[in-house]
């Protein structure tokens, strides 16, 4: 059965908008690639399996969009991140222990991260998806998702890094 | 904490703005309505412009078998020459953009001549008046694909007559439209220049600066740039 697309809007808008955020889309156009993600889901929703996630298929549409955008030169030095306050609420008890600074520091390490290798990192470490469903999500070989989240950590640990050494924490 | 569990930590992220959520949903829906019409339209335009279907000739012939096959066979000759002979020398079809009036169910009127029109001066007309094909080089179009420059035209014509009504959203909704379905189309160049006015009649002067910017870049030569830049230095 297909689901109903004004659900899946209602629901899973703030989800693809930060999605969006977070793969390196300015605040202000935002809402443009939005429609655009949303506009293709329309499109596409007859072709959905609804047996599959809906969000990996979800982020595969924003994830192709945001590359998209990125590749217009003028988006290129664009660096987007989540305002810390507007992470999860719905945080545990251990996660409401972790400092604002650290939740800044840890998205702005994530912008550092390249685009095809953070949308793994992103779907696997935050979202909890299985690899060969990512692999799928992004048509991509599964040995390709495993290598880019490999370097994926090693990229966002190294930024962490740099990020702490700049700021004098280690 | 390890880096990796401060990002785990990050979640998906909370609620979207509100304002934001409703205005893309208006935009969207507005899009769909557009492409859904954009559809219609190519099909009355196209239904429009085809030539009426011949009529058998040999019908009702049922007395002179023998004229009826001399001229058969005169007429299917003839055919088959012109065939041939198309064949041989493709003709370019050429396509002129022109204004059209608006109807009253809010689709152009189809034109079906490609001839030519008269000149017009773009300084003192608006976004899409009637151009003069053989000067203004740039908005002629070789027509690679008729049906798909039809469903461009057609878009695109939704986009003008609501430019006319004054519906900036939905002329900006129905170019992004066009870009999504047509980014490199043969009217990619009237878009963007209708796309850049709409995002100033709705005081998004930033947006129209940057997207005139990428305009004047890719078509230097456009015979719409006097346009664009006249709207960017309105007040």
């Amino acid at each position: 059965m297909v689901p109903d697309f004004r659900e899946i809007f209602e629901s899973h808008f703030s989800y693809v908008w930060h999605v969006l955020k977070r793969l390196g889309v300015a605040e202000r156009d935002l809402e443009d690639l939005a429609q655009q993600v949303f506009l293709q889901v329309h499109g596409q929703l007859p072709k959905f399996v609804s047996s599959r996630p809906l969000r990996p298929w979800l982020f595969s549409f924003a994830y192709h969009a945001a590359s998209n955008y990125r590749a217009l030169s003028r988006h290129r030095v664009e660096l987007s991140i989540v305002a810390p306050e507007q992470a999860d609420t719905a945080a545990g008890a251990d996660e409401q222990l972790i400092t604002r600074q650290e939740l800044e520091l840890a998205e702005l390490a994530l912008s550092r991260v390249a685009l095809e290798r953070r949308a793994v990192l992103l779907l696997h470490e935050v979202e909890g998806h299985s690899i060969p469903e990512i692999a799928e999500s992004l048509s991509i070989p599964v040995n390709t998702a495993y290598s880019r989240l490999r370097l994926a950590r090693q990229e966002y640990e190294q930024a962490v890094s740099r990020l702490r050494a700049q700021r004098g924490e280690e | 904490m390890k880096p990796l569990e401060t990002l785990r930590a990050l979640g998906t992220g909370g609620e979207a703005p509100s304002e934001a959520k409703q205005r893309v949903y208006g935009a969207l829906m507005a899009s769909v309505a557009a492409a859904a019409a954009a559809t219609t339209a190519a099909t009355v335009v196209k239904s429009g412009t085809l030539p009426p279907a011949p009529t058998p000739l040999i019908a009702g012939l049922t007395g002179g078998k023998i004229a009826a096959v001399i001229v058969g066979i005169w007429l299917i000759g003839g055919a088959t020459g012109a065939a041939l002979y198309g064949a041989i020398h493709p003709q370019e079809v050429r396509v002129v953009y022109v204004d059209r009036p608006v109807l009253s169910n809010g689709v152009a009127a189809p034109v079906t001549a490609a001839a030519p029109a008269p000149a017009a001066p773009m300084s003192s007309t608006p976004l899409g008046s009637v151009i003069d094909a053989s000067s203004k080089r740039a908005a002629v179009a070789t027509a690679s694909s008729g049906s798909a420059l039809a469903r461009e035209r057609a878009l695109l014509d939704l986009a003008r007559a609501n430019a006319a009504r004054g519906e900036p959203a939905l002329v900006l909704a129905q170019t992004d439209q066009h870009r999504l379905q047509f980014h490199h189309g043969q009217l990619a160049e009237e878009r963007e220049a209708l796309g850049i006015r709409a995002l100033l009649s709705l005081g998004r002067s930033e947006e129209a600066r940057t997207r005139a910017e990428a305009f004047h870049l890719a078509y230097p030569n456009s015979f719409l740039t006097p346009v664009v830049d006249s709207a960017l230095s309105a007040p």
